[in-house]
């Protein structure tokens, strides 16, 4: 086939892409009835009402000297790993406040840790492109902690980082080479990467994955592309489904608590929720900006509360609105409370007994914030 | 000299754009894949559920999990089975009947322990005049309806002692 014959099909091609595409929305739109609030509101909700100080800042982590950019908690036990800009890993025990393994990376410029499930290791990555993991009851060599393996092969910077559920040799990152990786943590070795080569995968950086705690098998990503992907871990050639709606990256993405829906936060200041088996866009999180407004905040991480009820979602602009999932209203700004972060909220994360939300911010502090009200009888 | 034409070089044989050739051809792959996964799409949409279903989905999840960052508790129409509130009197052993609200609670009223805010503070407990036994444990996150951490039992009681905020909880399983 000539060259003139190929850009005619291409053309061709590409139109069909198109047109696909805008009845795939049309279609899809017939099915969106209502969203969330609007269902919740034919129901008769009500917003949950907070109190000032229903939800307080209880623990503050200092000891980073550089701008938090990730945080993890331990399934169990209340532990908290860190990563700075300062180039090191912190280990909290999250209840004293106290440092229990404070780690000097290799390459400073960090961009994501994560705890095994069984809490012996973390995991980081970043701008040297690989993925680190260290053994936290490693003899301390030089006043920190030897990597005891380095997860090579992706060919951008690694953004995120998680160990598969109950799995500790199991890993995914996502990275700026436009793929994520399952790596199999004892041998260093790739057992499957997501997109790159293939079509349906991402075609920008991939910023934020989410594993699914129902299905591990089925997890997230989340791209600079401006959409959300669910992928299989047993089928890389593919991704299941694609995501559309934000209008900017989508810098995070975290499962609904029920395995059957997930966020995403974007630089569109949006968040929202898609059910994943069909692809619906359930709801969309949008609080009203000035016209005038130079500066529209990004959102930077989200995490929901136990049941769902609540969307923590931090923004660049120093604010943690809480919102009712259900109402599509913001009950609460932690930026507004005493004892705010004075900066971008960079991560934020809840315990896993859903008690305690953990904030990271590049005022280079952690806080925590728990219940501390009186709870009412309904 | 002879008049023969000097011999001329060949021109070069025709090369072929390989670059622009292969890409073009990689990426009619690329979009002829895509475009079989956009009709399946379409395809597969037909037997989907409407939105409403899935937000149904949600609000009846939302409803049924406690959630310790909540500032409300949904009373449980369950009524206490009377052998496991006697079991909690007599026995002092923390106990809860089944049902999901108390199953929830059962797992953290065993670990009870005092929330972030507070340290033991047991003089708040309301029984602190009659108990005899008094508990206070170091503070965690898993107990999130507790305020002090103070659990409480007395044989003269009826009823266990509790502080204010785990009194709700025991109002819920036992009324």
């Amino acid at each position: 086939m000539s060259v003139a014959e190929l850009k005619e099909r291409h053309t061709a091609a590409t139109a069909t892409v198109n047109s696909l595409r805008e009845r795939l929305k049309q279609r899809r739109q017939l099915l969106l009835d209502t969203d969330v609030s609007g269902y919740a509101r034919s129901q008769g909700r009500s917003a949950i009402s907070f109190s000032p100080t229903d939800l307080v800042c209880c623990r503050i982590l200092q000891g980073h000297t550089g701008k938090i950019y990730s945080l993890d908690w331990t399934p169990e036990r209340n532990r908290i790993v860190s990563a700075s800009q300062d180039g090191r890993l912190i280990v909290w025990n999250a209840l004293t406040s106290q440092k229990t393994h404070a780690i000097k990376l290799q390459c400073p410029w960090v961009m994501t840790c994560a705890f095994a499930p069984n809490g012996l290791s973390v995991a980081c990555g970043g701008l040297d492109s690989v993925c680190s993991i260290f053994n936290l009851n490693s003899h301390v060599e030089r006043d920190s902690i030897p990597v005891s393996r380095v997860l090579t092969g992706h060919k951008g910077y690694v953004y995120s980082c998680q160990y598969v559920p109950d799995q500790e040799t199991r890993l995914i990152t996502s990275s700026g080479d436009q793929t994520c990786v399952l790596w199999d943590v004892t041998t260093g070795q790739r057992i499957s990467v997501f997109g790159g080569e293939f079509p349906s995968g991402h075609t920008a950086s991939v910023l934020s994955v989410s594993i699914n705690n129902s299905n591990s098998n089925m997890f997230v990503s989340g791209s600079c592309d401006a959409t959300a992907r669910l992928w299989d871990t047993r089928i890389a050639s593919r991704a299941v489904r694609t995501y559309h709606g934000h209008q900017g990256d989508v810098n995070t993405v975290k499962f609904f608590p029920d395995g059957q829906r997930f966020g995403t936060g974007s630089d569109d200041s949006t968040c929202r929720l898609y059910d994943m088996r069909t692809g619906h866009q359930l709801q969309v999180y949008s609080q009203q900006h000035d016209a005038d407004d130079d500066e529209v905040p990004i959102v930077t991480s989200i995490a929901f509360s136990l049941s769902g009820r609540l969307l923590f979602a931090g923004y660049s602009s120093g604010d943690c609105y809480v919102w009712d999932t259900l109402m599509a209203e913001v009950v609460l700004n932690l930026g507004t409370l005493q004892n705010s972060h004075e900066s971008r909220i960079s991560c934020l994360s809840l315990s896993s007994d859903g008690s305690a939300l953990c904030t990271g911010s590049w005022d280079k502090n952690l806080k925590i914030w728990a219940f501390g009200g009186h709870r009412r009888v309904i | 000299m002879d008049s023969e034409a000097a011999p001329q070089p060949r021109s070069p044989p025709r090369i072929p754009d390989l670059c622009g050739r292969q890409r073009l051809t990689a990426h009619l792959h690329l979009l002829s894949r895509e475009i079989a996964f956009l009709e399946e799409e379409i395809q597969s949409i037909e037997g989907l559920q409407p939105a409403s279903m899935c937000c149904k989905e949600v609000e009846e999840y939302v409803e049924m999990i406690p959630d310790p960052l909540l500032p409300i508790y949904k009373k449980t129409k369950k009524r206490c089975h009377f052998w496991s509130w006697l079991r909690m009197v007599c026995l002092d052993i923390p106990t809860c009947c089944s049902g999901g609200c108390c199953s929830w609670y059962k797992k953290h009223w065993c670990d009870c322990r005092p929330t972030w805010t507070y340290r033991s503070t047991c003089w708040r407990c309301p029984c602190s005049s009659c108990c005899s036994r008094l508990k206070c444990v170091s503070p965690s996150f898993s107990c999130p309806g507790c305020s002090c951490g103070c659990v409480c039992s007395c044989s003269e009681c009826t009823k266990v002692c509790i502080c204010p905020r785990m009194l709700v909880l025991h109002q819920l399983l036992c009324l």
